[in-house]
């Protein structure tokens, strides 16, 4: 007999592509003081909305513990209320204005097939940005081969830089700031291992590459 | 000649904002006399079949539009006031299309307003959301599931869990038969069926997020088998008071190996059997409770097991909220977890670090 309770959080925030379409204010913001749960944002940049005349007024409650600068998806009333978890990637937001897909969505059978046949290399590995790569923005990465799905790869590390991407609302993809595993479809150029899937490798499960590359 | 009087091209940035307050305000007066009325009808003591009928009405549509309406009034003007951005960029001394600063002092309200919009079509549904059956996603995937406003994320971490495997996102989507009425039938292991209707509310009338959905907000094969789900016991709000993970994988044909208490906090116990669930193609869960874990002020969570990896010395264990997006961000972090990018709802954390923020294990 079970001695634990029931399992039941629900989500506090509605997925961003609906909390995108409900917020009345979406700015990039700073916070400049806080009082009596209410927390004072100076807005630095407006994503959607109508700019508000002086500072934006947004209310800590219990879904909120704490507020820091960043991207506030935010409702229209007073004072303000979070749509969507507070520090949500600016290029998320971005995506949803536009109507595209968030996160970047993960590829199906057939788009995997085709990844692979271009692929030279395709590894299951860990990633860490390259030295000197920006916080939320690595487009370079030193990869911990944990895995060889197709070809041969010498050593245990490779360095593997995002490769071309077509241009898009929010910008490319960024590898992960944290270690974080992946699958890497990867080709080979004058700069060296570079990748050609459109979505970013951790997007992609080892699990699923391997089902369609052992199934003909 | 392009518009306007005879030798101008172009716009006053002055009229335009003018008019796009005007369209925004207009836009206001329409979402204030929906939610009125939208309010009056369901107060309103009024039954019977005419009743009936003027509610269903309502419900069905009208309000709808009336937001939508709101909502390209919306659209229309930040149109007009990105034109006027532009136009008053352009006009400027050595302007430029680039971002003005919230900083400016030369910026007021009043007779400068600063604009930076964009003029994507973004597409709007408010209010109830009610679907038809052709649009429906049947392919499962882990991904697809995203949690409702209901306190089932038992059955949305054990769905995904089971789309994990090859031989789970089958037998999924072998549950469901569409019928030529337009229904769907659900078959259970157990021989039993539900068939519900094809109307899917992922929100509420109230614009709340309701029910189960995928990360798109639209409905797909975990909307049925939630709906289902729900009808197979005493509606939405029976399965929204929790369960167990492990309940679910029974009532799918799986096994229902579970631990918790003590069990849950050892390290190379907890690695046996996740680890050894991932490898062999078995659904696995884990669960979390306020007393566990500081990102939960009361009662408990589950979430999906993703897949297991080995790195050195590193057991390492990537796990999925239902929720669609990590959430807990920093309690997650605190614990020694790590996040992806972009936010899918994953996040990656060693089996030890695991080990203390965690109330239970599921194996279907």
């Amino acid at each position: 007999m079970d001695t634990t309770p029931p399992v039941a959080a629900a989500p506090p925030f509605p997925v961003l592509a609906d909390a995108v379409r409900q917020a009345d204010l979406i700015i990039v913001g700073r916070v400049s003081g806080t009082h009596d749960q209410v927390v004072e944002v100076q807005p630095v940049e407006l994503l959607k909305g109508t700019a508000p005349g002086g500072k934006v007024e947004v209310l800590l409650d219990a879904t909120v513990g704490d507020l820091s600068d960043g991207v506030l998806v935010l409702d229209g009333s007073t004072p303000r209320h979070l749509l969507a978890d507070p520090g949500v990637a600016r290029r998320e937001v971005e995506r949803s204005l536009a109507g595209l897909p968030v996160p970047d969505p993960a590829p199906e059978e057939a788009q995997i097939r085709t990844l692979a046949e271009a692929a030279d290399l395709v590894v299951y590995g860990r990633s860490r940005p390259a030295p000197g790569e920006p916080r939320g923005a690595a487009a370079k990465v030193q990869v911990e081969v944990i895995a060889t799905l197709k070809g041969v790869v010498s050593g245990t590390e490779i360095d593997v830089a995002r490769g071309a991407l077509a241009p898009q609302p929010g910008g490319p993809w960024a590898f992960p700031d944290d270690p974080y595993s992946g699958v890497f479809f990867l080709a080979q150029d004058d700069s060296g291992w570079v990748t050609i899937s459109p979505m970013p490798p951790a997007r992609i499960e080892r699990r699923s590459v391997a089902r369609v590359l052992e199934t003909p | 000649m392009t518009g306007g009087p005879a030798g101008m091209v172009g716009s006053d940035p002055d009229q335009l904002e003018s008019l796009a307050r005007s369209l925004t305000k207009s836009a206001t007066q329409l979402r204030a006399a929906e939610k009125a009325v939208g309010s009056l009808v369901k107060t309103t003591a009024w039954h019977g079949p005419k009743a009936n009928a003027f509610k269903g009405q309502w419900n069905g549509g009208t309000g709808a539009g009336i937001c939508r309406a709101a909502d390209q009034l919306d659209r229309m003007a930040a149109n007009v006031q990105g034109q006027a951005y532009q136009q008053r960029e352009a006009s400027a001394p050595g302007g430029s299309a680039g971002k003005a600063d919230w900083d400016d002092p030369e910026r007021t309200t009043e007779s400068k307003p600063w604009f930076w919009v964009f003029n994507h079509d973004v597409p709007v549904d408010h209010g109830l959301k009610r679907f038809p059956p052709d649009g429906l996603d049947m392919t499962a995937a882990p991904t697809d599931v995203v949690q409702g406003a209901l306190g089932d994320c038992y059955l949305a971490a054990a769905l995904a869990a089971i789309a994990t495997t090859p031989d789970g996102a089958a037998r999924l989507e072998s549950m469901i038969t569409r019928n030529d009425d337009g229904t769907f039938t659900v078959r259970f292991p157990d021989g039993t069926s539900e068939t519900v209707d094809a109307d899917f509310y992922v929100k509420k009338d109230d614009g709340e997020v309701a029910y189960g959905h995928g990360p798109d907000g639209q409905p797909n094969w975990y909307s049925v088998i939630e709906k289902a789900y729900a009808q197979r016991n005493d509606g939405y709000d029976d399965i929204g008071d929790g369960g167990w993970t492990h309940d679910i994988f029974e009532e799918l044909g799986y096994g229902d190996d579970h631990i918790d208490g003590t069990d849950a906090t050892e390290p190379n116990k907890i690695w046996d059997m996740i680890h050894t669930a991932t490898e062999g193609g078995r659904p696995a869960t884990v669960s979390m409770n306020s007393d566990t874990f500081d990102g939960l002020d009361s009662g408990g969570h589950a979430l999906t097991v993703i897949d297991t990896y080995e790195s050195g010395d590193d057991r390492m264990v990537r796990i999925r909220n239902p929720w669609g997006y990590v959430g807990f961000e920093e309690e997650i972090r605190a614990a020694g977890g790590r996040i992806g990018s972009p936010d899918d709802g994953t996040f990656e954390i060693s089996v030890e670090d695991l080990a203390r923020i965690s109330s239970g294990f599921a194996v279907g």
